[in-house]
């Protein structure tokens, strides 16, 4: 432990007594809304609910069609379903489990206890959880609604091409998880830098970074998996969709695409995803293990390296779902090592947690049987991991049943397992009793029993031979009694899940304020009294088990005692500190209640799903709705220097508006650069794997390339318009209140930057239809217009942040101090910009070099 | 505001990046070297009769292992120093040391099979 000697109480910043009305201004500004306003929720704690109650419904639902599938698999030569309702099903059970269960409920676990956790009042940006989680309800019930049409995806849920192509997938099958995962993964990446954002810069003053928990420490490192990961699978999604819409063959080997391509940028994604789900499910395992020992975490900095090293190497794994693929050997053995190299992360987390158990002693209440059945199941998930890591074996046991049980035991063990540990854990900070020890025993016994019989048998089914996907099976090839036991087991596992929902309903009462509070003795700061404002005053961290080492902090908390005992500015706030040492550094004003973000999520639903029926009008006016909404949303949150610096206790005076670099808008907006220079990058990949694979569609000797003055050209105007960008923010700098001559000039740049933006596109875009070159023609053609198409997405936010800015500046909202509309802009300006430049650089100078 | 930016600039915490990234660097040049090398047919041209992939693996991991090891020794010597300081800063430095030493075996454990493999099939 890290204690250093806390605050004695009478040196504690806020002296008692508290002014009288203090607690109930803080209350009023925190008023959750009531009956059908419930929807314009945006605090954290309502939408952390909304959000796991949603992805355990989705959960269910993916689980009833396994128990279709394994009725269906329960004897040979079954028809309890036909093979093109089983396809479906499949693909969904995978899709649903994946993009609708796990991701989300991580997250969604997040974005609930991140606050509490960190001694903040909310995340910095609530309105983005609230979108992200309507995005997400409104995607994902329509997504699941294709079933019942029999229109569902039925590729598998990895939607491997030239299967899911245009040839042999005709119908809208494909494009509803093309277009409807595709925009959900958006949602994903809104929560992910929510929480980067929140972990890094909203902690309790002193919770430095050696002394954040561990579970925040998971999160910090899932959300930056989500933010290296998911752009490749969404340009994966882009350019299948167009393929199949509009025939750019960037998957058809005959004019020079490759299916491999999808794979590639597929489990780019796809692996990673796997430590997506777990990190954070290690993470509440590595709270929930000390609390049930009652002793601090053994080797808290080594879980910090584990879970960093785990989100890194589980980079370079992706490959090893695609031996079988005929890549080379050698390409093949750096994923084995690779794979080889992250046991040793996942082995230190374990031994840390064994060790953690040995040092104290563990009371066996549900949390901890559930953590228990995590290591035993997960163990053996690890190990045919390792197996399956090892190329030859993987020869013989790819696309078998020997799959399916890994990966059941990898993900449910590794991720539904902790999942239930962490709701009997947790579900005294959120209702006023605690769920049943007696039915939780039970639920854990028929799982964990259920899970077994039902998922082991299945290596053996698969070592003999039983291959994946395949919705039938003839008698006597020695499956029958192994399906039959495996559809036995899972309706074990179901029956668990059934006896959890009756615990939740006889025991489950939600309410924050008066919850059961800290039944098990844990020592993190969720367990503090709490309100919808989350903690009555922020506490001075001085340990990583503040409850534990800082004596009578959860009194001094709830009277007041703590920094911000009140509301400083009447309004929803929290204190926003540094990255690396957690000082107080300025006042974040929060929004209250507001239906924006439902209708924008509504709006961008719209857009995505009615595209998928080939509505294209309607879908355009979603879309038009989505960034209205999102717009008048943006309108009221860049409120300037708007109230003096604020007194938050113990002597400490903090702005309530900082711009540059130390903002959170700055940081949410290299956030999200981070992630368009993955998606960028991911093409930049995907051009030059074409190219590999396919050199005779690239021009040779430079023929068919646009002659130099169209890129010279283009590279120009791109220069110029960031140029004129940053002149505007020089002359931003000098500009004070509305009527200084400083104002002009920066809208005069802005002005000027947009058409040379949009030109520099379209000079590209005539140099190379002019030059012959057609999308439809050869995957090089394809690769290039989508280059172009990626800039072109580009240049349409920038039109609209652009003339955004500029609609701001004429009202008056903007000067050299209320500047952060401007900053983000401009971050996403250059960032254009530089994109722009070096795809000229790839397009023209890269066949020039090597054509 | 402006000490505000400034700390976050001058921030150790920066440093965690350099490992992940030589090893990513790394990871992906090899990778990109042999696929093409196999795809073009020439993995068997070489120099003193070792094959140019394998040349090409063993030059890239010299080069990151040499990085690695100035970025670890780095960390450990400012970790060193920052003893009297707080106690996040020599924290970051430790997981800086930490994470390249991990990096540093995971770059080391892919070299390996350079060794025994055919490189193309």
């Amino acid at each position: 432990m890290t204690a250093t000697s806390p605050p004695s109480p009478t040196s504690l910043p806020s002296p008692l007594p508290r002014p009288a009305d203090e607690l109930a201004r803080l209350e009023a500004a925190w008023t959750p809304p009531t009956g059908w306003k419930l929807l314009t929720a945006v605090n954290n704690t309502y939408i952390g609910i909304f959000y796991i109650a949603t992805a355990f419904v989705f959960f269910i639902a993916a689980g009833i069609l396994a128990l279709l599938m394994r009725i269906q698999l329960a004897v040979p030569e079954n028809t309890f379903l036909d093979q093109g309702t089983y396809n479906q099903m499949f693909t969904m059970h995978g899709t649903v489990m994946m993009f609708l269960f796990a991701v989300p409920v991580v997250e969604a676990i997040g974005v609930l206890l991140l606050p509490n956790m960190l001694g903040a009042r909310d995340l910095p940006f609530p309105r983005l959880s609230a979108y992200a989680f309507w995005a997400y309800l409104i995607g994902g019930v329509v997504f699941f609604g294709s079933l019942f049409f029999g229109n569902a995806p039925d590729g598998g849920w990895f939607m491997n091409p030239p299967l899911t192509s245009y040839r042999y997938s005709p119908g809208a099958n494909a494009d509803w998880w093309l277009l409807g995962i595709g925009f959900i993964e958006i949602s994903a990446i809104a929560g992910a830098i929510e929480i980067i954002v929140g972990i890094l810069r909203t902690r309790a003053p002193g919770m430095s970074l050696d002394k954040l928990p561990i579970y925040a420490w998971a999160m910090l490192v899932f959300a930056f998996m989500i933010v290296f990961a998911f752009p490749a699978v969404i340009l994966a999604t882009m350019l299948l969709e167009l393929e199949r819409a509009f025939h750019w063959p960037f998957f058809i080997a005959e004019l020079g695409g490759d299916a491999l391509l999808w794979q590639h940028l597929f489990w780019f994604f796809g692996h990673p995803e796997v430590y997506i789900i777990f990190l954070p499910a290690a993470g509440m395992v590595s709270l929930i293990v000390p609390t049930m020992a009652q002793t601090p975490l053994v080797a808290y900095r080594l879980i910090v390296l584990a879970l960093a090293g785990t989100g890194l190497l589980s980079f370079g794994l992706w490959v090893h779902h695609m031996f079988a693929t005929g890549i080379p050997p050698l390409s093949l053995s750096f994923f084995a090592a690779a794979s080889m190299a992250v046991t040793i992360p996942s082995g230190i987390q374990f031994f840390a947690w064994i060790a953690t158990m040995a040092t104290g002693r563990v009371q066996l209440k549900t949390p901890a049987l559930f953590v228990l059945g995590f290591l035993a199941v997960f163990l053996i998930g690890g190990l045919t991991g390792v197996m399956v890591a090892v190329v030859p074996f993987d020869w013989q046991a790819h696309d078998t049943y020997f799959i399916v049980a890994h990966l059941h035991y990898v993900l449910f063990g590794g991720m539904v397992f902790p999942l239930f540990a962490a709701f009997y854990y947790w579900t005294p900070f959120l209702s006023r009793q605690q769920l049943s020890e007696r039915l939780g025993r039970w639920a854990f016994g028929l799982i964990f029993v259920g899970f077994n019989v039902a998922f082991f048998p299945m290596h053996i089914t698969g070592l003999a031979g039983m291959p994946r996907r395949v919705y039938t099976y003839s008698a006597g090839l020695g499956w029958d009694s192994l399906n039959l036991v495996s559809t036995v087991g899972a309706f074990l596992i179901a029956a668990g899940v059934a006896v959890f929902l009756v615990d939740v309903a006889r025991n489950f009462r939600l309410d924050v304020t008066n919850n059961a509070g800290n039944v098990w003795r844990a020592g993190t700061l969720e367990w503090l009294p709490t309100g919808n404002y989350s903690v009555r005053s922020i506490p001075l961290i001085t340990s990583r088990e503040p409850l534990w080492d800082q004596p009578g902090l959860a009194a001094d908390v709830e009277a007041g005692r703590y920094y911000l005992p009140g509301t400083a500015t009447g309004r929803r706030e929290t204190l926003l500190t540094s990255a690396l040492d957690a000082k107080p550094q300025y006042l974040l004003q929060l929004p209250g209640p507001g239906w924006t973000p439902f209708f924008a999520a509504a709006g961008t639903a719209a857009f995505f799903l009615l595209l998928t029926v080939k509505l294209v009008v309607p879908a355009l006016i979603g879309g038009v709705v989505a960034i209205v909404m999102m717009l008048w949303w943006m309108w009221g949150s860049d409120p300037g220097p708007n109230h003096a610096p604020v007194d938050i206790g113990g002597g400490i005076t903090v702005p309530v508006y900082v711009t540059g670099p130390a903002s959170h808008s700055w940081w949410a907006m290299v956030t999200l650069l981070l992630v368009s220079g993955m998606l960028f990058g991911s093409l930049v990949f995907s051009y030059l794997y074409l190219w590999t694979v396919s050199p005779r569609v690239w021009p040779a000797g430079g023929a068919g390339i646009p002659a130099p003055v169209y890129p010279l050209l283009a590279a120009a105007l791109l220069a110029l318009s960031s140029a004129a960008i940053a002149y505007a923010s020089r002359a931003l700098r000098t500009t004070v209140g509305t009527g200084h001559r400083g104002h002009t000039m920066v809208r005069i740049s802005l002005l000027a930057a947009l058409p040379l933006l949009v030109a520099a596109l379209g000079v590209e875009l005539y140099g190379q239809w002019q030059a012959g070159l057609r999308p439809t023609a050869s995957s090089y053609g394809a690769v290039v217009y989508m280059l172009s198409a990626l800039q072109g997405q580009f240049v349409l936010v920038l039109l609209i942040m652009g003339g955004y800015t500029l609609a701001r500046s004429w009202c008056g909202l903007l000067d050299g101090q209320r500047r952060a509309t401007f900053d983000n802009t401009m971050l996403l300006w250059h960032y254009a910009v530089a994109q722009g430049l070096v795809a000229l650089l790839l397009v023209h100078g890269f066949p020039r070099t090597f054509g | 505001m402006s000490a505000a930016a400034t700390e976050s600039a001058s921030s150790p915490a920066w440093r965690l990046w350099v490992g992940p990234l030589i090893w990513a660097a790394h990871f992906l040049a090899i990778y990109a070297f042999t696929a093409l090398s196999c795809a073009r047919n020439v993995a068997t041209v070489g120099w003193l009769g070792v094959g140019s992939v394998t040349l090409f693996i063993v030059a890239a991991t010299l080069a990151a292992a040499a990085a690695l090891l100035v970025t670890i020794g780095l960390a450990i010597r400012d970790g060193i120093r920052a003893r009297t300081s707080p106690a996040p800063t020599a924290f970051v430095h430790w997981l800086t040391a930490a994470i390249g030493s991990l990096v540093l075996l995971a770059v080391v454990w892919e070299t390996l099979p350079v060794l025994v493999l055919p490189v193309c099939g």
